[in-house]
């Protein structure tokens, strides 16, 4: 008996009746128990309607980004990044489209999904947190009541797959660049948080929000696979456009800088300096709101809302 | 909420339990559920463990894909023998302990064939869990029904490329299984 006959033997399997409704009904349980949100359609033009598809992008520049700062080899999870400034990256319709999420690379694991939740004041979620309290002058022009949220330290691991990888990029109709055998299987630890994020007059009659957010600096470590094996195989795969790629290499030190996905045509973004350091700020090109982020002591704050350049920088210089 | 047009489909379908599925998903869901289940089935050898595979296979594909994408069959197949090869590749790490508890579970009539059945099973498992990865997705994908252009789509690879791969998996596998008896 040849191989071919003694293995088909071996691989027969008994046949079995699959219940395709049973099936079905267990999916919509799950998605529905879980608020599984499906991939949007091939969408025509950039919306800001979906913003849990703009994080995922985000998400996904920033891992793109960050994979590059990974400058040694090692057997375990060594930290290779930490954000202490950011850096505006300009993303387009087509990048958001046809990044799509981090599951185009492999698969990612959180160890506990992010869960901002509800606290009742300050003071419950600096002791929830460990973090320090923070408090801003608020302007005049927004509600001066205040809501309060916690989010404990949250990780996740990224595993890269090539199997994946190739299926994705048969999505835009491209064939993948090979993944390297090393980086196939190699694993990225992501950690985030503890957060608190103060909310002013959010639910009243004026429409004007203030949020001031402070969080522990995220990190990323790595397993092992090399920077070079990552930088080729991510900045060549036919989903990162050849100028988003230009602009993640000249970040100047990746190992530190985060960056920040900004949609072309929707909001500009600018170097500018508070509380002495330098930080980004994020102004919505249609003049509703803008933000400004930045890093000091191992801690990253952002401020924003409906607010004017110059009102976002006061409140931020005003933070304690 | 966003009304669109996949939510006013899905609010005219005929099927109240999968209210919640976009109509493209449903029917793509439909049309390949079984054979995912198959796919995973040749790799994990119980249904149970392969309709777990073929849930988290279609999850997967529900937060990341349209419904209605060309590539939308090849990738749920390539993704059910990976998926499945993972969960056996992690069975294989299992202790002796869960191994001598599973035989304990064994009470059937047949006590000896039982017994062959799961070293045939466990073979099986262990040179698809060892084998290189292509190759035992390759058997996975072939001996779970599709024929050698749903293979070559699903694994990227020319349709005349398909007998010479296969042969070599099945090389690969036969090695793999030897080595097992010998262990």
């Amino acid at each position: 008996m040849n191989n071919i006959d003694s293995n088909e033997k071996l691989l027969a399997m008994p046949p079995i009746a699959v219940d395709t409704e049973a099936g079905l009904t267990r999916f919509a349980a799950t998605v529905e128990r879980g608020g599984v949100v499906p991939a949007r359609v091939a969408a025509p033009a950039f919306r800001f309607a979906a913003p849990a598809k703009w994080l995922a992008a985000a998400a996904a520049v920033v891992i793109v980004a960050t994979t590059l700062a990974m400058t040694g080899v090692a057997d375990s999870i060594l930290q290779i990044f930490e954000a202490k400034q950011f850096a505006a990256v300009t993303v387009t319709p087509v990048d958001l489209q046809t990044l799509g999420e981090l599951s185009q690379f492999g698969t990612l694991t959180w160890s506990a999904p992010p869960q901002p939740h509800a606290v009742t004041s300050l003071g419950a979620a600096t002791a929830e947190t460990g973090l320090p309290a923070i408090s801003v002058t608020v302007p005049a022009s927004i509600g001066a009541s205040a809501k309060y949220q916690a989010l404990a330290r949250t990780s996740a691991t990224f595993v890269f797959d090539e199997s994946l990888a190739r299926a994705s990029a048969a999505a835009i109709g491209r064939t993948a660049a090979p993944m390297p055998a090393k980086l196939d299987g190699s694993t990225l630890a992501f950690t985030g948080g503890p957060a608190i994020v103060v909310m002013y007059g959010s639910g009243e009659q004026t429409g004007n929000t203030l949020v001031v957010g402070v969080a522990k600096a995220p990190t990323v470590g790595s397993d092992g696979a090399s920077v070079s094996e990552i930088q080729a195989y991510l900045l060549s795969q036919p989903s990162v456009t050849p100028a988003l790629a230009a602009q993640i290499r000249a970040i100047g030190d990746p190992a530190t800088t985060l960056p920040i996905p900004i949609p072309v045509g929707q909001a500009a973004a600018k170097n500018v300096s508070v509380h002495g350091v330098t930080g980004l700020f994020i102004g919505d090109s249609t003049g509703l709101g803008s933000a400004v982020i930045w890093q000091q002591n191992g801690l990253v704050y952002i401020v924003g809302g409906t607010l004017t350049e110059a009102e976002v920088l006061a409140v931020a210089n005003s933070l304690k | 909420m966003r009304l669109d047009a996949e939510a006013v489909a899905v609010i005219d379908r005929p099927w109240p339990r999968a209210k919640a599925i976009p109509a493209a998903f449903d029917e793509l869901f439909r049309a390949e559920y079984a054979r995912v289940v198959r796919i995973a089935y040749r790799v994990v050898g119980d249904q149970g463990a392969a309709e777990d595979v073929a849930q988290d296979v279609f999850i997967a594909y529900y937060r990341s894909h349209p419904a209605d994408a060309p590539y939308a069959a090849p990738w749920l197949h390539r993704a059910a023998a990976h998926t499945a090869l993972n969960t056996v590749r992690s069975r294989a790490r299992r202790t002796a302990r869960e191994e001598r508890d599973a035989q304990g579970r064994d009470a059937s009539a047949d006590p000896e064939g039982a017994a062959l059945e799961r070293e045939r099973a466990r073979e099986v498992r262990g040179a698809l869990a060892r084998m290189p990865r292509g190759s035992a997705e390759l058997l996975a994908l072939r001996y779970s029904g599709l024929s050698y252009a749903e293979v070559a789509a699903a694994t990227g690879t020319k349709i005349d490329q398909i007998g010479t791969r296969l042969r070599r998996a099945h090389d690969a596998f036969r090695r793999e299984v030897s080595r097992e008896q010998h262990r």
